[in-house]
Parts: C-alpha cells; sequence; structure tokens
C-alpha cells in the first residue's frame, strides 16, 4: 500500500496525465452544463438547476472520501501500518472537502428552489452532521499529535462516524422532507442531454478523487517517512537533540 | 484505550453500519416519502424569462465556489508534497553524509 503510493516517476507521470484529463473532462461538464444542457421547469429552480451537475458528483465524491477513510481506518486497525493510516488521512480530507461543496451548493439552489437557503430536511441535516463527524476526524488527526494512540482513536472514529453514511443516502426515502429524488427506480428522471451532461460530470468527478485521494495520500505517507528521517538524525546527532521543523 | 477496547468500537461501528443500510433498504410502500418527492428534470421553455429570483447569481456562486475549493485544495496539496518532498531528501542527503551518526560535535 505504501510503496504503491510513494512508488514515484512513474505513478506521478499517471498521476499528471490522469488530472489533465480529469480537469478537462471537468471543463467540458461546466461547458456541456452551460451550452447544450436546456434550463430546468421553475420547479425544479429553472437556471439554478444547472447546479446539479456539480452537486449530485460532490455528493458522490463524498461517499467515496468517507470509503477509503474507513477502508484506511480498518486497515490501520488491523495492520498498523502508515499506508492505510494515509489512505484514512485522504480519505477524510476528501470527503469533508466533496461534503462543504455539497453543503455550499445545496443551499444556492435550494434557495431559487425552495426559496430559502437551509432547511432542517432530514438529508441536509444527516450531510450536516457527517460532514462534522469527519472534521471532527481531521481535527483530531491535525491537532492531538500523530502518535499511535492518536491514530487508533481517529480510526474508531471514522468507523464509527461512518455508520451515518448509509443514513443520510436512504434519508430521502424514509423520512419526509424537501429534498427531491431524481435518480431513482421510483419515478423522476432526466432529459436526455442533461443525463450526458450529469454521466460526464460523473466522470469527472471520479477522476478528480482518484487523483485527489493517491496525492493526498502520498502527502501522508512522505510526512511520515520525514517524521522517521527525523527521528533517525536525533538518534544519530544530526540537530543535537532538537528536531527541526 | 486498550486495543480490544477500540476493536469493540469498530465491530460496533460495522454492525451499526449493516443495521442503519439493512432497515433503510427494506422496501418501501409505493407512496413512500421519495415516491411523492421524485422529481423529473424537464427543459422549462421560456421559464427563463419569468425567473424572479436572480439565479445567474446563485450559479455563478456554486461554479465560482466549486472551482475554487477544488483548485484550491489541489494547490495546497501539490505545494505541501512538492516540500516534503525536498525536506526529505534534504534530510536523506544529510544521513548519507554522516554514516553511523558519528557527530564531531
Amino acid at each position: 500500500m505504501g510503496r504503491w503510493v510513494l512508488g514515484s516517476a512513474t505513478i506521478m507521470r499517471w498521476l499528471s496525465v490522469l488530472s489533465i484529463f480529469a480537469f478537462g473532462c471537468l471543463a467540458v461538464t461546466v461547458g456541456l452544463a452551460f451550452g447544450y444542457a436546456p434550463v430546468a421547469q421553475l420547479s425544479a429552480g429553472g437556471l439554478t438547476q444547472k447546479i446539479f451537475y456539480v452537486h449530485v458528483p460532490s455528493a458522490y465524491v463524498m461517499y467515496i472520501g468517507v470509503t477509503a477513510c474507513v477502508a484506511g481506518s480498518v486497515g490501520y486497525l488491523a495492520q498498523r501500518t502508515p499506508g492505510w493510516d494515509a489512505l484514512a488521512q485522504a480519505g477524510a480530507e476528501l470527503g469533508v472537502l466533496f461534503a462543504g461543496i455539497v453543503l455550499v451548493t445545496g443551499p444556492l439552489w435550494a434557495r431559487k428552489a425552495w426559496g430559502t437557503y437551509w432547511t432542517w430536511d432530514p438529508r441536509l441535516t444527516t450531510t450536516l452532521l457527517g460532514a462534522l463527524i469527519f472534521v471532527a476526524y481531521l481535527v483530531l488527526r491535525g491537532g492531538a499529535g500523530s502518535g499511535e494512540a492518536e491514530k487508533r482513536f481517529s480510526a474508531a472514529l471514522a468507523v464509527m462516524g461512518a455508520c451515518v453514511m448509509p443514513v443520510i443516502h436512504y434519508s430521502v426515502q424514509l423520512w419526509r422532507g424537501q429534498h427531491p429524488t431524481v435518480i431513482t427506480s421510483r419515478g423522476g428522471g432526466l432529459a436526455p442531454a442533461m443525463a450526458h451532461t450529469l454521466t460526464l460530470s460523473f466522470l469527472a468527478f471520479t477522476l478528480l478523487a482518484a487523483v485527489l485521494l493517491t496525492l493526498r495520500s502520498r502527502v501522508a505517507m512522505q510526512r511520515s517517512k520525514l517524521e522517521a528521517l527525523r527521528t533517525d538524525a536525533v538518534s544519530r546527532g544530526l540537530f543535537d537533540g532538537e528536531v527541526a521543523e | 484505550m486498550g486495543a480490544r477496547v477500540l476493536q469493540k468500537c469498530v465491530f460496533v461501528g460495522l454492525v451499526l453500519s449493516l443495521l442503519a443500510t439493512g432497515s433503510a433498504a427494506q422496501p418501501a410502500p409505493a407512496n413512500d416519502a421519495a415516491g411523492q418527492r421524485s422529481m423529473a428534470f424537464e427543459p422549462g421553455l421560456g421559464d427563463a424569462a419569468q425567473e424572479r429570483v436572480p439565479g445567474g447569481r446563485l450559479v455563478a456562486m456554486a461554479y465560482g465556489f466549486v472551482l475554487l475549493a477544488i483548485g484550491g485544495y489541489v494547490a495546497f496539496v501539490a505545494r505541501n508534497a512538492a516540500k516534503l518532498e525536498d525536506d526529505v531528501r534534504e534530510l536523506e542527503d544529510a544521513l548519507a553524509r554522516r554514516p553511523g551518526g558519528d557527530d564531531p560535535r
């Protein structure tokens, strides 16, 4: 795991190619959203319905991030290797970033479609709760040090916190609220041009998630490698007992 | 906290997740909440002219935020990656120059 993330030149070359492709797809998605997909009916928000093409894929990447965080946390608890821990950190950061995007773009759309920025709808509330759990994870990782105990606490928090994810996903089916369901087997649907745009958007966001997860895991791995080197340097008297920052 | 307690936490978390997924994924009645709120997005012919809340500004804000957040994060991670790589290389070189760590000081 760790070796794969750190395996330098080839991975970096692929990452560069993938990131260029991802940003290219993102640019085309924005072009299609405004030049190809039609403006939706007023009850769906009219022009603001175009937020849909970044809002829904962001929610999907949030799930990817949290899944990676849980996988990394379980892997770390089982094997205690820095590679799994790096994946968990990267996943949590990705999850929080895209949850933030969901929680900003959603209210902007809601302002037009529902007449208010925020309402305590079950999906909105559970998404906020889920985001806060993973913000707590990042605060714990950032503020409580990088010792073994902190890593284990964080891993347990991530696994427990991920329980809210299925609740977010199914909240629209279980409870009444305002959040619409569009992609569902029981009604809803998209005009063909809207579906094409959304498909490309999903592709762009998936590639972006892969790039960001790998890049961020790599940073976490480099950081733990640097810490190990510093410990080694101190033990060999390189810093004379003082660890340089 | 011991490793066993943490393992129990993880086990409880996994069980809760499975329960949440399982109970939520039960087949819903025909007129369930989602069915009532399912919505089709269709082209709204001529609707744009009737919009009272300025949608363009909200869309611009949303797309601007997305691009800023993703671009900012990519720049932040790339900068960190470059800096860490330099630090690691520097330290590795320093350690290589002093095999055994017999510091003359």
